[in-house]
């Protein structure tokens, strides 16, 4: 699969249409721009729909996404794969290669600001030269590049429950190639600590595939995340920042056996969070999902928060026979000045107000945030609920064991 | 852009107005230092595209003047980032180019008109025969890359029927979307029969398969590999179920 994109001598993209009965615009007998306007004699013109823009519109749900060919899921691989590009769009052709963009209404090469493996290849070697020199170069620096793709990804569209994954190994195969990353359950697991943290942008719903895949995975789930959420470092190094907590050994089927502190659940309270709670540092139409919760302590300050409870969930979270893990921490989150994360809460009159998610009486020190994954124990093993994040004077007044829990 | 603001001001004539008075004079009418001047000093794309589309008939011989309830301006017009020209299809662009070497409104240097109807073949050709001849392993890794000794089941579009091939062949790979379409698929029942030559074009392949088809030949050159000829042969793509093969995502 992998390899009859990537050793074509290049791909026939159709960029239009809606079904394989659209044709390629501009080879016979599909004629283009059928509907251009009258100019002068000898000239029309019609709208020009940039290759560009058409692979940037993505990720918004709930609005149409005019190409649909952007928003498959195998479409995507294959785009990503190939080496060479010829794009059919509705009124001319784009060709890509490596090294230039061309289209038949430009003499020089367009913009390119959309993303490609080889792009993301060259700008981590750059970064990797530098920062080695530097002596300051990090793995984890070069997650961006997976989160940008399972950003996108996750939000296609695809026929089978299965394509979660058929639909990715091309991709895994080329970032194994790449960054020298072996992969489980479509995570990297040289890069676990982080990719752990990604979190749904709406409702989401297990997904049932031939092979199960795992909880802890965004394999495992039908719906889109993102890493926006929890992994915000902004132009700062992730190594920086970033500590892992847990010990965890890999185990098979697609299980992780963690060593790691845990805490139960019922030592907290849950509130839903209000409507319309955004990152402040990010736009508001990218909102953080309803289906989150705030976490109070005992002496009701809230302490915390855990993003995308899947709703199939929340009742055993009233039941509170759940634990809660600690996975990593961070020195400091999404703002410039707290090191705690800030939130912003847009109201339904149009205002918005910052605030920080910890109360007031919790010190806002550096490393005063644990990342840390809900749990529920299924069997002999537990499964994945939720993440989010909690403050961690919180957590060790909430009653904290050492333990080993497979999470599959 | 005096064009912008002359179609903007004057949606009656549209771009008809491009080169008269009114657009002139749009364009510079805040300032005194230029009301001297009988054209701009200088011209957009947009401009230079109808300006030298209009001098062309009139060196033809042909009527230049457009009519007029077919010159409104679209609403978004902004120029080049949100349009491109169209030439007719049969017109020579190069002669074009000959036939107003001297004429004061030069080519733009940064867009050209593109063909109508029909895709300019020759010039994607001559893209792919410069990234090839030129661009170095970077873009030519797939030449080198192919470790995969597998077999591939490719569409010959020269004999018109199916070949077995293998990575190493040079052949194009077709990447769309099925959506509702009904897809004829290769299965191991009419495997021989489209092994003759001349037997593909009669199956009722999907128009953009038909299509990538006619462009590949029209690029001279032969093999194409679309993901419906796969059936049983090899592997599973886009979770191609032979007895279910209508893809409908979701």
């Amino acid at each position: 699969m992998c390899a009859i994109y990537s050793c074509a001598m290049a791909t026939i993209v159709a960029l239009n249409g809606d079904s394989a009965d659209a044709g390629l615009p501009g080879v016979p007998p599909t004629a283009r721009n059928t509907t251009a306007t009258f100019v002068t004699p000898g000239l029309h013109m019609v709208e020009r729909s940039s290759l560009e823009n058409m692979l940037a519109n993505h990720t918004y749900d709930g609005v149409d996404v005019d190409c649909v060919y952007n928003t498959r899921a195998w479409t995507f691989q294959e785009r990503l794969l190939s080496n060479r590009s010829i794009y059919f769009l509705d009124e001319q052709v784009y060709f890509h290669c490596k090294k230039q963009l061309l289209c038949e209404d430009r003499y020089i090469s367009d913009d390119t600001s959309f993303y490609t493996l080889d792009k993301m290849r060259m700008t981590s070697a750059e970064l990797k030269s530098k920062t080695t020199r530097a002596g300051t170069y990090s793995p984890l620096d070069e997650f961006r590049w997976y989160e940008e793709i399972v950003a996108e990804y996750t939000a296609k569209k695809m026929g089978y429950p299965d394509d979660i994954i058929n639909a990715f190994t091309g991709i895994q195969t080329m970032l194994t190639r790449m960054f020298d990353w072996p992969f489980v359950g479509g995570l990297p697991t040289s890069l676990l600590d982080l990719a752990l943290l990604w979190t749904p942008v709406t409702t989401i719903e297990r997904r049932l595939t031939t092979s199960q895949q795992p909880s802890w995975s965004w394999s495992g789930w039908v719906g889109r995340v993102r890493y926006a959420d929890l992994v915000r470092p902004g132009h700062r190094p992730i190594s920086s920042l970033f500590r892992p907590l847990a010990n965890y050994q890999l185990a098979t089927p697609a299980t992780i056996v963690f060593e790691c502190m845990s805490a139960p659940l019922k030592a907290f309270e849950l509130t839903k969070v209000p409507k319309g709670l955004f990152d402040p540092f990010q736009s508001t139409s990218s909102p953080i999902t309803e289906d989150s919760y705030y976490v109070f302590d005992s002496n009701k300050r809230r302490c915390g928060m855990l993003i995308g409870v899947p709703q199939e969930h929340v009742l055993s979270i009233a039941s509170g026979d759940l634990k809660l893990l600690a996975l990593s921490a961070w020195r400091s989150n999404n703002s410039l000045t707290k090191n705690g994360p800030v939130i912003s809460h847009l109201s339904d009159n149009g205002y918005f107000s910052d605030e920080e998610v910890y109360d007031q009486a919790f010190r806002d020190a550096e490393w005063c945030t644990y990342n840390v994954m809900l749990v529920r124990s299924v069997g002999d093993a537990y499964e994945r609920v939720a993440v989010g994040q909690m403050h961690v004077d919180a957590w060790h007044g909430a009653g904290e064991t050492r333990g080993r829990f497979a999470v599959n | 852009m005096p064009c912008q603001i002359a179609l903007e001001e004057d949606e009656r004539t549209g771009f008809a107005s491009i080169g008269t008075s009114a657009w002139l004079n749009n364009g510079f009418r805040e300032y005194d230092e230029y009301q001297h001047l009988t054209e701009p000093v200088l011209y957009c794309d947009c401009c230079r595209h109808v300006l030298r589309a209009r001098e062309f008939q009139r060196r033809q011989g042909r009527d230049q003047s457009p009519s007029v309830d077919a010159q409104k301006y679209p609403g978004d017009f902004n120029g080049l980032t949100t349009c491109v020209f169209l030439h007719d299809d049969d017109l020579d662009s190069q002669e074009w180019e000959a036939a107003l070497n001297d004429f004061k409104v030069q080519k733009p240097e940064y867009s050209r008109t593109v063909r109508h109807h029909w895709a300019d073949v020759e010039l994607i050709k001559s893209w792919l025969d410069d990234c090839e001849k030129d661009h170095g392993p970077a873009c030519n890794e797939h030449q080198t890359s192919a470790t995969d000794t597998g077999s591939l089941l490719l569409l010959d579009v020269i004999d018109d029927c199916l070949a077995v091939g293998n990575f190493k062949d040079q052949y194009f790979a077709l990447s769309y979307v099925w959506g509702a379409s009904k897809q004829f698929l290769t299965l191991m029942e009419n495997y021989d029969q489209l092994r003759q030559p001349g037997t593909l074009s009669k199956q009722p392949l999907t128009n953009t398969i038909k299509d990538a088809m006619t462009f590949v030949k029209s690029l001279g050159e032969r093999y194409l590999w679309v993901d419906t000829i796969v059936g049983e042969f090899s592997m599973i793509h886009r979770g191609l179920h032979l007895r279910n093969p209508v893809h409908n995502p979701r």
